[in-house]
């Protein structure tokens, strides 16, 4: 209880401080908490991730994904329907086989295979063998390696050079690398690439890595690169070069408008045309690239993305493949800048109350935010850049918050009665044509911190900001200073040129005795107010006086 | 070095894939012989299980096979049903970091491959290579019931094998185990069935006894033998259950004169009951024992989900004439019914536990008879049941 008064006490007595060294704290106190914030804790992107993710489901427009792209979905229909003749998931690979022979007969631009080979079938194994001899005859089928954990690589006696359908540039050295390989010769003869993904902290699928490259300069590809090769050799290149020139390892995908908008053609159909049933509507595969793998629950590649809480894994690695066509991830800024920029805007609305007033910068309490992650949203719609400024726009919005909670505090300790009932106190009445503003408000409480530390100002009635409107508009335009006589005289010389600007009215200052009450206070206040002149006639003022 | 060894394995996948073709294989499972590579193509002929084919092509997921034997017959079949050798891919050979992995990353894709699962080796003695070894009659009964357990941990008949009388050698035993360990992936299980005679032999000349199982050719192998032969099998976390239906002891001078020779028949008995025990000519009354055989495989190859059966020093393992080994055929049955909870699996120490019992009633009054006929070395929790679906429990 004891502290609690304490900090109360606190509180009011913060309302006294200077503001200069108050806005040098609190600036200085932002400063470091996005430092350590964007350095150390991160705490700040626990909130920014559901707002990009809010921001990606919400966008205006998206470029068209690239319409070459087909999924061949292994869903649960096929499972079903396939179960008969084959049983459960994993099939014999001899139905895989079937299905890559007819795509290649089909002249797909890409067959890519979001199914890891990694272990022999022991129970068919001539479904192996099947697989292994179509993906020799396969020129277009790109396989996927899963990659291990860095942490792995020491235990690993697999140098990249051991699989080169792997590498994005020849391998310089003979760094190891942790993965699980193909088991089949010519799955692991042939064009490869790691399928894997980095979700952040928290589980959401958001980025991916095209290339990533070794200790000793050796670039691998992923499975989207490869697909990209084998595809589009030229767009490639430019992804490649751009990769070289120094760009992001992990850049966010440029996700589509949708989940769901890829053309997806099912498993079981397009085996059942390789087999030979004419009764199903032919599908055409040419210069089409195809994406093998699974969107079926039960076979549990779903991951959370910005689109969608439980996306299939299949989509977004097609998602990558497009974005790796055209190149369309998007570069962030990198965390110093974000903090760097955060820090600039805290420093700048600082100086601004400091040179202007507090009350100044409450209009941008919310608008400024807003306007930031707008800046944001709308990058979003371009498909090379992603300007996050949410970590600018959240301390931007504590900061204000801060800085208005500070100036409450200050006003309750100037404009609170004068308490020494004592002492003769003089009164000096003004009226403005219209409401006070904030803004003059906090000049005149500046003045009197500087040259009259006893004396109060006595307004009855604050500025109103729309939707609010004023609770006794006739008082709005009116103020008065209380405080020791010859302290008010002493101040007046101050106080006037502000008067001026405010082209307000004044009385000559009257005094109570020793010994006056609040209500002789405020009598004396409404009489002197009462002589100054007639309501103010603002269209606001006239509006809440109707 | 590493170089030239994964050089020299690529080049053998080359060799191997090639020489696929052509060579005779085996059909997997029963399927039609089609006049084209298609589901609907008119049948020529079935093919049972077993059947012997050329292979001429693989196209897609269809070879185009001629029969053996007369008449000759070509057509197409789904490479899926034959049991064509494909070679593991050079890569795949090396240690990539796989093995140790413990650290999780997320990928997209599924797995296409085989799930966990169990491989069964059958070690089947019904006669021995010396004459002067007693025969056991039960041997063609304990294949069955041995079958039966294969048949309830799913174990597919590509992943069986069985070793009967002449194959059964040291040398065959230990070839069959490092073939199968080499086909088991990560996860499998191996169940390892022995039907013989047990014995006790010393380890080295001049070494002190220790009990053993006996081979057609009459050598013993000992715990640190079977462990060592296991090894291979238990690199990839793999579960181990191994029944060993042999007697460490031979019937003690108070047993029946029936039981040491021709056999006795209990009040309680169907058949003719003889100990699966035989003497290598060692006098081993003069030499002080030494580590149980359970206790020489448990101490280097049991781990987690690893179990091993076998009969107590103190008992005697007994050959049912037509039923098999008592061991044997109880633990079937706790496994197939009397052990089995309302839900779950059977936990290998429960079907211990259940077969112990079985054992000590049907052998009640037999001199020699003790209440821990069969022992467990090992870890009791191991589910019996498919691979795949053990993953749920543990």
């Amino acid at each position: 209880m004891r502290t609690v008064r304490n900090i109360q006490a606190l509180v009011r007595r913060a309302g006294a401080w200077r503001q200069s060294p108050v806005l040098l704290l609190i600036a200085a106190a932002f400063c470091a908490w996005i430092a350590l914030d964007a350095a150390l804790f991160q705490l700040s992107s626990g909130l920014s991730r559901p707002t990009y993710d809010a921001m990606v489901r919400n966008r205006l427009w998206t470029p068209a994904p690239d319409p070459r792209i087909v999924l061949v979905d292994i869903d649960e229909a096929s499972l079903a329907r396939m179960a008969p003749d084959f049983g459960r998931w994993p099939w014999p690979r001899d139905t895989l086989a079937t299905v890559m022979a007819h795509l290649e007969r089909q002249r797909a631009a890409a067959i890519v295979w979001d199914i890891a080979f990694a272990d022999a079938d022991r129970l068919s194994p001539g479904g192996d063998a099947a697989l292994d001899q179509a993906a020799r005859a396969s020129p277009h089928s790109v396989h996927s390696v899963v990659r291990l954990p860095r942490a792995g690589d020491a235990a690993s006696q697999l140098a990249a050079s051991d699989l080169p359908g792997l590498l994005a540039a020849p391998a310089r050295g003979d760094a190891h690398v942790a993965l699980i390989p193909p088991v089949l010769p010519g799955v692991a003869a042939g064009r490869l690439g790691f399928n894997n993904v980095g979700p952040d902290d928290d589980g959401v699928v958001r980025r991916y890595r095209f290339f990533e490259r070794l200790p000793d300069g050796t670039v691998l590809k992923s499975l989207a690169s490869a697909a990209a090769e084998v595809a589009d050799p030229a767009a490639y290149a430019r992804g490649w070069q751009r990769t070289q020139r120094g760009g992001s390892e992990q850049p966010l995908l440029a996700w589509p408008m949708r989940s769901g908008t890829l053309p997806v053609v099912p498993f079981w159909q397009v085996f059942q045309q390789a087999e030979g049933n004419a009764s199903l509507p032919p599908t055409h595969f040419e210069n089409r690239i195809v994406v093998v793998g699974s969107t079926a629950p039960s076979l549990h590649d779903i991951h959370p993305t910005p689109l969608a809480p439980a996306a299939p894994g299949l989509e977004t690695l097609a998602v990558a493949i497009d974005n790796a066509l055209h190149q369309r991830h998007l570069v962030e800024l990198p965390l110093a800048v974000q903090a760097g920029v955060a820090m600039a805007l805290c420093v700048l609305l600082a100086w601004r109350a400091w040179r202007t007033s507090v009350s100044e910068l409450e209009p941008l309490l919310l608008p400024l935010p807003l306007s930031l992650l707008a800046v944001s949203f709308a990058s979003l719609h371009t498909d090379w850049v992603f300007l996050d400024l949410q970590l600018a726009a959240t301390f931007a919005l504590a900061l204000l918050a801060v800085l208005r909670l500070w100036n409450r505090m200050r006003r309750n300790h100037w404009c609170q009665a004068p308490g020494d009932y004592a002492q003769p106190l003089a009164l000096w009445a003004c009226r403005s044509e219209d409401a006070w503003q904030d803004r003059f408000v906090d000049g005149l409480m500046d003045v009197l911190q500087q040259h009259a530390p006893a004396t109060r100002l006595i307004l009855p009635e604050n500025e109103a900001r729309w939707p609010a409107q004023p609770r006794w508009p006739e008082l709005v335009a009116c103020l008065a200073f209380a405080g020791p006589p010859e302290e008010v005289e002493r101040a007046r010389a101050s106080l006037q040129p502000l008067l001026d600007a405010a082209q307000a009215r004044t009385a000559q200052p009257v005094q109570l005795a020793a010994g006056w009450n609040r209500a002789a206070l405020a009598q004396l206040c409404l009489e002197q107010w009462a002589r100054l002149g007639p309501a103010p006639t603002s269209p606001q003022t006239a509006e809440a006086l109707s | 070095m590493r170089r030239t060894i994964a050089a020299a394995l690529a080049w053998a996948c080359c060799l191997g894939a090639a020489a696929a073709e052509g060579d005779p294989v085996a059909v997997l499972r029963a399927t039609e012989l089609r006049s084209d590579k298609r589901p609907d193509a008119p049948p020529l002929r079935t093919l049972a299980t077993g059947a012997s084919v050329s292979v001429l092509a693989i196209e897609g997921g269809w070879a185009r096979v001629e029969t053996q034997g007369a008449p000759r017959q070509r057509g197409w079949l789904r490479a899926g049903t034959l049991n064509l050798a494909t070679t593991a891919s050079a890569a795949s050979r090396l240690r990539s970091g796989r093995e140790d992995s413990t650290e999780a990353t997320v990928t997209l894709g599924v797995r296409g491959g085989s799930e966990p699962r169990w491989h069964a080796l059958l070690v089947l003695l019904g006669r021995y290579g010396d004459p002067s070894l007693p025969a056991l009659a039960g041997s063609a009964a304990d294949e069955a019931s041995a079958l039966q357990i294969a048949d309830t941990l799913d174990v597919a008949p590509a992943d069986l094998r069985v070793l009967r009388n002449a194959d059964a050698t040291v040398e065959g035993m230990t070839s069959a185990l490092a073939q199968m360990a080499a086909g088991m992936g990560r996860g499998d299980g191996l169940l390892l069935y022995f039907s013989g005679h047990g014995t006790r032999a010393p380890h080295a000349h001049g070494a002190a006894c220790t009990e053993a199982l006996l081979a057609y050719d009459g050598r013993a192998l000992h715990g640190a033998d079977v462990a060592r032969m296991l090894a291979p099998a238990t690199t990839h976390r793999n579960a181990i259950l191994a029944l060993y239906d042999a007697s460490f002891t031979a019937p003690t001078a108070r047993s029946p004169l029936a039981l040491q020779a021709a056999g006795v028949r209990l009040p309680t008995d169907e058949g003719l009951l003889r100990p699966r025990f035989a003497r290598t000519g060692i006098d081993c009354a003069s030499r002080p024992e030494a580590t149980s055989f359970l206790a020489a495989v448990a101490a280097t190859a049991g781990k987690r989900d690893q179990v091993q059966v076998a009969p107590s020093a103190a008992g005697v393992a007994l050959d049912d004439a037509h039923k098999g080994g008592l061991l044997t055929q109880f633990f079937r049955d706790c496994l197939l019914r009397d052990a089995r909870p309302a839900a779950g699996p059977v936990l290998a120490a429960a079907a211990a536990d259940c077969t112990n019992e079985k054992i000590a009633a049907r052998a009640a009054g037999l001199v020699g008879n003790t209440a821990a006929n069969v022992v467990l070395a090992g870890d009791g929790a191991l589910a019996l049941e498919k691979r795949s679906d053990s993953g749920q429990l543990r």
